[in-house]
């Protein structure tokens, strides 16, 4: 288990700086310059330079990229051209959010996904599968910018029951986490009605029902625990991606998460608040895929972190 | 067995719904005199020396005053001054207003307006307003009451840019940090707090000189998806929307008696950019002949919902300096054509697929301008003008549009108000990044002309200036006018007193009051 935690760790680094050092180049070489849009047109030319210099811009890109990485170590992100705030502060201020529409958005994806998936997966062929299939078509069909006005005008105008945007209060996160959770939830379901169909096939499942074992006892003990594995993977992705913020459904419920800071930052070109959001995003998605590989060790013991079996 | 533990999670979930839903109403923000006005994005930052933007801008008129404000005709009249004088071409003598307090309390005095206007003029500060005032050579306070400004050369339009908000000289007792980070301003409205992605409030400041607003406290409620705004204001959540909303919601919120809609001409300019220096667009004949294939009223009817009248120029008519008599290119295909076959272009295959010339336009995202420029295509095809449309994020659109890296395009102009502004887009010496003169537009006798509407104080002889220059600019065009958008506010009908301001300014907000 050690060597196995020591391993991801090692891993961790190249990969998180491949990823940062990849934006790094692409931001600078992109139109664009971060002194114009933050002077305006009418600035003095003196003064662009002087911002410039004051930035580190008028530097060599192997400079820039140098004092980048060593305030990565010292723990400084910067500070953001554009609002002239600390990107660390910028990135704290909006991750809180973006977590939890995430956590909520998979609450509901799995709330939804799964007694669909394994009732289709017991019952295949039968109307309620093809229902549960057809939901899940639906699911995974209708964009996140059309289904989010549809059940704002449903919840909010209509039945005056939910905000229509923002993030105050707790009910406020209900609508953005039915949007993104309704196409993942059809994903999911999917995935899990394959994996359930395939674990029903498996001999322990027969050798369980022709010891006398309730069909309640076998999907929960038997079927149900060996289909998570793939379940798990997908959620996993999903999971991770969400980390990175939705901007769509940022922009629709006015949610201040991560996606609509990193996009406000790549349009002006504030190169340290693109930087550190990459980061925060990169690292997220490790630590995401690390907790997924636990999660398999829990749920089928045969896998080891060593490597034996 | 299995249908029952789903039974029982189906229960589970319907009482997580209900438990989350709550049934409560919507609190009556307005009865409390509580105003919320949607906007479309935050302002970047409250400090009028260094927020230009127009979200921050229409903030900051609120929490601050200048030296002087604009009206609606675009002309400079004063605020924190009483009077003024000017013993000569470069100096002014500013007599400040007695008894103007700050939000802390304190008396305003002329070291606030020096320091405001030494940090702007100061490298440090950064503050992209420098240039406006790079005629003025000193600041000066002779005593608490009286600002004298020296300037290097006349400059006619100081006037107008002297509408930078003053903010109090900081380490004064009792300054406080609080949520503007020490800026004081002494405006109707103060700051309570600012939570950039989601909302600013503003309280009403009970020693506002006019009287303290009728409204207690002001939400500027950040809703970036235009759609939901207009959600939001049917829900009653949001009170008060200006423009950015999509011109085809407009008869259905006019058509809610729970709603009142103003209207009126606004001064944003729309306008086709050339650049002058491809060999196509170098041509005059080329230019009239797209100014004459374009169906402006139409556009203007079926795309902006008849929000918009035609441009004839960078000015509104609204303006003191507009020119009414220029030449105008109304719609006329047929003369297009004939414009094009004298300018050695002709149509290859008449009413066949190929083209006369092929030209690239370029445009940003925006779904509003996307259309629009696709309308224009359509347009120019008709006469023979082949166009490749190229919509590109928006940085680096500007970024391509800045360095010349275009044929056409198209933007808008807003808070246009002062005539200098012909100097800043069309002086051959303000070409990118000095100015924004983006097509390389020559000149020399609008260069002479514009040097002179500079400095000549005479507002009449200015007029007589920006008159010539306005003529000059329609016969060569370096653009082609297309409209100048109007302001729209919808708003819930218990709000009285609101006004619209040709530049989209709120600061109609100090004097509306609730039914």
């Amino acid at each position: 288990m050690r060597s196995f935690l020591l391993r991801r760790l090692a891993l961790t680094v190249p990969v998180v700086m491949g990823v940062v050092t990849l934006v790094f180049l692409f931001l600078h070489m992109i139109p664009g310059d971060p002194v114009e849009v933050l002077l305006g047109e009418q600035a003095l030319q003196a003064d662009r330079e002087a911002l410039r210099k004051e930035l580190g811009l008028d530097r060599p890109l192997v400079v820039q990229y140098g004092v980048f990485v060593e305030g990565l170590f010292r723990g400084d992100f910067g500070k953001s051209i554009h609002q002239r705030r600390p990107v660390s502060e910028l990135i704290r201020s909006r991750y809180p959010a973006t977590l939890r529409l995430t956590a909520a958005a998979m609450l509901v994806s799995l709330l939804l996904a799964l007694p669909a998936g394994v009732v289709s997966g017991l019952r295949p062929s039968t109307l309620l599968d093809h229902a549960t299939m057809f939901g899940a078509l639906l699911g995974v069909s209708m964009p996140n910018f059309w289904l989010g006005p549809l059940l704002i005008l449903l919840f909010s105008i209509h039945l005056g029951l939910l905000p229509v945007s923002g993030s105050e209060g707790a009910q406020s996160i209900v609508l953005p986490a039915l949007t993104l959770g309704c196409s993942m939830a059809a994903i999911v379901a999917r995935m899990t009605r394959s994996s359930v169909l395939e674990c029903l096939r498996e001999d322990y499942v027969l050798t369980a029902r022709a010891k006398g074992l309730s069909e309640t006892a076998v999907v929960w003990k038997h079927v149900l625990r060996n289909a998570l594995l793939p379940v798990v993977t997908v959620s996993g992705m999903q999971f991770g991606s969400l980390l990175a913020g939705s901007i769509i459904i940022e922009t629709i419920f006015s949610w201040p998460g991560l996606g609509s800071l990193t996009v406000q930052a790549i349009q002006t070109r504030d190169y340290p608040l693109v930087q550190g959001c990459v980061l925060t995003i990169a690292l997220s998605y490790t630590a995401v895929n690390f907790l997924m590989d636990l999660l398999y060790g829990w749920i089928d013991p045969r896998i080891r972190f060593d490597g034996s079996r | 067995m299995v249908s029952r533990d789903l039974n029982r999670w189906a229960l589970c979930l319907a009482a997580l719904v209900l438990l989350t839903c709550g049934c409560k109403g919507e609190e009556d923000l307005l009865g409390q005199k509580v105003l919320v006005v949607g906007l479309e994005s935050s302002p970047v930052h409250l400090d009028p020396r260094i927020g230009t933007d127009a979200g921050s801008s229409r903030i900051q008129q609120l929490l601050f005053r200048g030296l002087f404000q604009k009206d609606e005709v675009g002309e400079a009249v004063p605020d924190l001054v009483q009077s003024w004088e000017q013993p000569d071409p470069v100096t002014y003598r500013f007599r400040l207003r007695p008894g103007v307090r700050f939000h802390d309390g304190r008396l305003l005095k002329a070291r606030d307006v020096c320091h405001t206007l030494e940090s702007i003029l100061d490298p440090a500060l950064g503050s992209p307003l420098r240039g406006n005032f790079e005629t003025i050579r000193s600041v000066e306070c002779p005593d608490q009451e009286t600002v004298v400004l020296r300037l290097s050369e006349p400059d006619a339009s100081l006037l107008t840019r002297l509408d930078v908000g003053v903010v109090a000289e900081p380490g004064q007792p009792g300054q406080g940090g609080g949520e503007t980070g020490g800026l004081i301003g002494c405006g109707p409205f103060r700051l309570l707090s600012w939570d950039p992605p989601r909302e600013v409030r503003l309280g009403a400041f009970a020693g506002y000189e006019g009287g303290a607003p009728a409204l207690r406290e002001v939400r500027f409620k950040i809703v970036p998806d235009s759609t939901v705004r207009v959600l939001e204001l049917r829900k009653g959540s949001i009170h008060l929307i200006q423009n950015d909303f999509q011109p085809e919601v407009l008869p259905l919120l006019e058509r809610d008696g729970r709603f009142r809609v103003l209207k009126d001409q606004g001064t944003s300019y729309s306008y086709l950019g050339f650049n002058l220096r491809d060999p196509i667009l170098a041509s005059r004949e080329v230019r009239r002949a797209i100014a004459h294939a374009i169906d402006r009223d139409g556009i203007i009817r079926y795309l902006l919902g008849g929000l918009a009248a035609p441009a004839t120029g960078v000015l509104s008519p609204s303006h003191w300096a507009y020119e009414p008599d220029v030449q105008g290119y109304p719609y006329d295909p047929d003369l297009a054509r004939r414009l094009l076959d004298a300018a050695g272009y002709p149509d290859p295959d008449g009413p066949g697929p190929r083209k006369r010339f092929e030209l690239t336009y370029k445009t940003s995202q925006n779904e509003l301008r996307r259309r629009i420029a696709e309308a224009i295509q359509y347009q120019l095809e008709s006469v023979g003008i082949g166009v490749r449309l190229r919509s590109y994020e928006w940085g680096t659109f500007f970024a391509d549009v800045r360095k010349g890296n275009f044929q056409i395009y198209s933007l808008t102009w807003i808070g246009v108000t002062d005539p200098d502004i012909f100097r800043y887009l069309f002086a051959s010496d303000s070409v990118p990044p000095a100015g924004a003169n983006r097509g390389r537009y020559e000149n020399p006798e609008v260069d002479r002309l514009v040097k002179r509407g500079k400095s000549v104080l005479d507002k009449e002889e200015r007029k007589r200036i920006y008159s010539r220059v306005q003529k000059i600019l329609a016969e060569d065009l370096p653009y082609v006018s297309l409209w100048h958008g109007m302001n729209v506010a919808v708003f819930d009908k218990r709000i009285h007193g609101f006004r619209l301001f040709p530049a989209g300014d709120l600061v109609s907000l100090r004097e509306v009051w609730i039914e």
